[in-house]
């Protein structure tokens, strides 16, 4: 490790949780002569606008920033000037150009009389001043749009610790907690109808640490600052959170241990029927841990089994305990042998083809997480509380796994890996490639511009890290601008085989530039890589630029530290390299009528139905 | 103890005003300092609090005026400060 990289993960690890206002001095004082290459940190700006003193929420957001590898810089624009700032084309927040923007906007600052005059008012004037803050917002944000395309974090309104009303709250109309509630409706919607503009769910935070503890009157009443001082690091991680999920950094594959974090007790010495398992203390805790994974399963998590114990003795327990809520089904790798776990995971990142920075490992015991630390620090290691009563909440609260949206791909992740693993048992017995590509019998289906795709595809581009050709990221919005532009193919494949569906697993958007061909965005699931798939898919696409009219097809490079699997597949498919630019990024062009054979479809692969 | 204690309330102020701790008296103010503004002022009452796991007044927070005050709370608040 370079001594950057271990100042960094030092000055983390001796922060107190939250930090005291002296350590987070201390600690950005520290870290602020960091080299970003050498402590493999990612420089980025943030703009941000606010309705109230954020300063100190700043600090932390730099100090909380490093854990998730950025180093932070920001804009900070006037106080209260919110919707000038959005809607001034030379604004600070629109020259700024940051990489992101914070709106940190209070309902009780924009509209005070929602939760300092509530009673006062009648029906109509609550409506009307609704209506007008979610009109006047909406109009600065799509204003803000027209000259940035920035992604935007956007907090939300928090409800009252005591509505106005009292107990009645609930049985009037207007209510106040409804009327809020309301609003943070409205500002979805306008989050959806501007683009790319993301929630930050201050009312849940509100609610988790306690509405009457958010706030500490001193700090307002003296300096306008909303938020107690221990609750800032919180608040700061809510942004944070909500940034990883849009630039793609959700963590994929939960790896767990099993004695004393699955069930209670030691298999190899208690047996099957000895472990605490059920519906009493502790064997209730144990099951809670285990329905909080299932959950994470259902939402696409991949579950791996990591202990060191006899394989056929945890097989046992996972196929015939009858308290055990986890199944053989839900798990895509059983990494059960007497080696050393970090070597373990290696291998199951390798057969998942994914990143270790994707995988967090749930373990009790402190020497096997000190280790997995030591070993592969971009595994995310979490080492359970000694009472068990808290291990459902300590994975309830992991929000590495957040992710914008959720597809029914995701559902059903689970079952693909584990077909996965069955297609890898098939390719061990065929021959050859050939006579394995044969054998697994596959299909494609491509649509083009469907809109009900829209989720799957924008969430393509904000996952796929490896086989992506511009790493452009895509919310959903922008990716229905996209299949309606009358210029640009939005195309999805999905992808079928002996096995099953393996579901939406590509995708391409390309543009046409008179008779040329641009590819925009190219990606393929890693899942589903080195099938020829992704040549067949190309293929497709050529094929149909050159029945349109099309005479080149072209598209451009950008690398990335993490798209390595893509670099050769340019020259592979049969593209020439017209250009180097600067920044790095390559220009590669494919001659339509050149009648080379990168426009044939793999013989072993049927396209079923195609629509365009 | 009430050394130590001076010491770690210098040190307090000096981490948040960005400035030496041997430059600090207990005539150091928000005239001689130039980071004390109203912000850092807050900041130090509540790195204070939480250091020395005491609780401030918003009043108390408006009459100190400089490390002396500070030291003066202390000592009040029965944490023995030279």
């Amino acid at each position: 490790m370079s001594t950057a990289k271990l100042t960094l993960a030092t000055t983390l690890h001796e922060l107190s949780e939250p930090p005291t206002t002296i350590e987070i001095a201390r600690a950005s004082k520290q870290l602020a002569g960091l080299d970003c290459n050498e402590a493999g940190l990612k420089p980025l700006t943030i703009g941000i606008a606010s309705s109230f003193t954020f300063d100190p929420i700043i600090k932390n957001l730099i100090v909380r920033g490093y854990s998730d590898g950025l180093k932070l810089e920001s804009y900070l624009a006037p106080y209260g000037q919110y919707i000038p700032e959005l809607m001034s084309p030379q604004s600070g927040l629109v020259v700024a150009k940051s990489d992101v923007v914070v709106l940190a906007i209070r309902l009780q600052d924009a509209c005070p009389a929602l939760y300092e005059r509530f009673n006062s008012q009648d029906a109509a004037s609550i409506e009307s001043i609704c209506n007008e803050w979610t009109n006047t917002f909406r109009q600065a944000l799509k204003a803000f749009r027209k000259h940035s395309d920035t992604p935007i974090l956007c907090c939300n309104y928090e409800v009252p610790a005591y509505p106005a009303l009292g107990l009645a709250d609930a049985k009037c109309t207007p209510s106040q907690n409804e009327t809020i509630a309301s609003l943070n409706r409205s500002l979805q919607e306008t989050a959806l109808q501007v683009g790319n503009v993301h929630i930050v769910d201050i009312d849940a935070l509100a609610s988790r640490v306690g509405r009457t503890r958010m706030v500490d009157p001193k700090l307002w009443f003296w300096g306008r600052i909303p938020i107690a001082s221990e609750h800032q690091w919180a608040y700061a991680g809510e942004v944070l959170r909500v940034l990883r999920a849009v630039s793609g950094k959700s963590r994929k594959v939960l790896a767990l241990d099993c004695d004393n974090t699955l069930w209670g007790g030691v298999l190899g010495d208690v047996g099957k029927d000895g472990i605490a398992l059920g519906h009493d203390y502790p064997g209730n805790a144990f099951v809670a841990l285990q329905k909080r994974a299932l959950d994470l399963y259902h939402r696409g998590v991949v579950l791996v089994v990591a202990s060191k114990n006899e394989h056929a003795a945890v097989k046992d327990v996972f196929e015939n305990h009858p308290e055990m809520v986890l199944r053989p089904e839900h798990i895509s790798h059983f990494a059960v042998n007497w080696e050393p776990k970090p070597q373990n995971l290696q291998r199951v990142a390798d057969t998942l083809n994914l990143n270790l920075d994707s995988f967090v490992f749930l373990d009790d015991h402190p020497v096997e997480c000190a280790m997995m630390r030591e070993m592969l620090p971009q595994v995310l290691t979490v080492n359970l509380p000694e009472d068990p009563s808290r291990f459902a909440e300590t994975l309830a609260r992991l929000d590495c796994f957040d992710q914008l949206g959720i597809s029914d791909e995701d559902r059903r992740r689970g079952e693909m890996y584990r077909k996965e693993a069955a297609r890898a048992e098939f390719k061990a017995e065929s021959d050859d490639l050939e006579s394995f590509f044969v054998g697994l019998d596959m299909r494609i289906n491509i649509a083009c511009n469907d809109e009900t795709n829209v989720a799957r595809a924008a969430q393509l581009t904000q996952r796929t890290n490896q086989f992506n050709m511009t790493t452009r990221r895509r919310t959903e919005s922008e990716m229905i601008d996209l299949m309606r532009a009358e210029d640009t193919e939005v195309c999805t494949i999905r992808l079928t085989d002996r096995f099953g569906d393996n579901g939406i697993v590509g995708l391409a958007i390309v543009r046409r530039e008179g008779n040329n061909a641009v590819l925009d965005t190219f990606l393929m699931s890693c899942r589903v890589l080195g099938r020829s798939v992704e040549n067949a898919f190309l293929a497709w696409i050529g094929t149909q630029m050159l029945q349109r009219g099309g005479t080149t097809l072209e598209g451009r490079f950008i690398e990335t530290l993490k798209n390595k699997p893509f670099a050769g597949f340019f020259e592979s498919w049969g593209m020439t390299l017209a250009e180097k630019s600067d920044d790095g990024s390559q220009r590669w062009v494919y001659d339509l009528n050149s009648a080379a054979d990168a426009l044939t479809i793999p013989k072993w692969i049927q396209i079923e139905t195609q629509s365009s | 103890m009430s050394q130590e204690n001076r010491a770690k309330l210098i040190e307090i102020v000096a981490t948040l005003l960005e400035t030496d701790a041997s430059s600090i008296d207990n005539n150091s103010s928000p005239e001689t300092i130039e980071h004390w503004d109203s912000m850092n002022h807050l900041n130090i009452c509540v790195a204070v609090e939480q250091e020395f796991g005491i609780q401030l007044q918003t009043d108390e927070m408006a009459t100190i005026q400089n490390v002396g005050d500070l030291v003066t709370m202390l000592n009040r608040k029965n944490v023995a400060c030279a």
